[in-house]
């Protein structure tokens, strides 16, 4: 498993590109909402390259922190890995079948499907990243914690 | 399984990051196999029996239920 993993500076650049990606993607969404946000809106052109370039950072920032491997990369941190990926795909699949049970029973296909859909996909995606990369930490730093109280 | 790490290294006066350096693992390594959180690999299991200088069997004990 870990010949296909980047190399443990990729961490930093994942924990910096992810959070700044996320806020000024958000952001630069909110603009045209809320007024005192209404300085990221230079122009038409601008704009969509702001929230191209923040939601790309954003996207890239999580491959990072993913694919990433730990300081010391050994056989129980590449378990812990497995495991997190497995969780995280049981959570896709619930979350994938929920969704499409939402679209058609509780919203009967009222809404824009195609939006619905590309917004869909991008939960689900997101949802797999974000249920692998709260498990994986949460365990390591656990046992960090466990580790530091004992001889 | 049973395992008599943690037994082996106090004797031995190690500490769990010495262990683990001396091994290239974290030190969450030892910690989960003296645990029993983790059963390790037969690769790491060879190597612990070769740094305390016994037997694997000596070190790791199957139980009931595995």
């Amino acid at each position: 498993m870990g010949k296909f993993l980047l190399p443990y500076k990729f961490k930093y650049w994942g924990a910096f590109m992810f959070p700044l990606g996320f806020v000024g993607w958000y952001a630069g969404q909110m603009s045209n909402v809320i007024p005192w946000l209404s300085f990221l809106n230079w122009g038409v052109p601008l704009t969509p390259i702001f929230l191209g370039i923040c939601f790309f950072s954003c996207l890239l920032g999580l491959l990072f922190l993913i694919f990433s491997k730990e300081k010391i990369e050994d056989e129980y941190v590449q378990k812990l890995r497995l495991e997190s990926f497995q969780l995280a795909a049981l959570v896709q699949i619930g979350y994938l079948v929920y969704s499409f049970i939402k679209l058609v029973i509780i919203t009967k296909y009222v809404i824009d499907e195609k939006e619905y859909f590309v917004f869909m996909f991008l939960k689900v995606l997101l949802a797999f990243w974000l249920v692998y990369i709260i498990r994986f930490n949460f365990i390591l730093l656990r046992n960090k914690l466990k580790v530091s109280n004992e001889k | 399984m049973k395992n008599k790490v943690r037994e082996l290294r106090t004797k031995n006066n190690i500490t769990q990051t010495e262990l683990a350096n001396e091994l290239a693992v974290s030190r969450q390594t030892i910690f989960a196999i003296e645990t029993a959180m983790y059963v390790p690999s037969t690769v790491l299991a060879l190597k612990i029996a070769r740094k305390f200088k016994i037997k694997v069997e000596d070190i790791f004990e199957l139980e009931k239920k595995d």
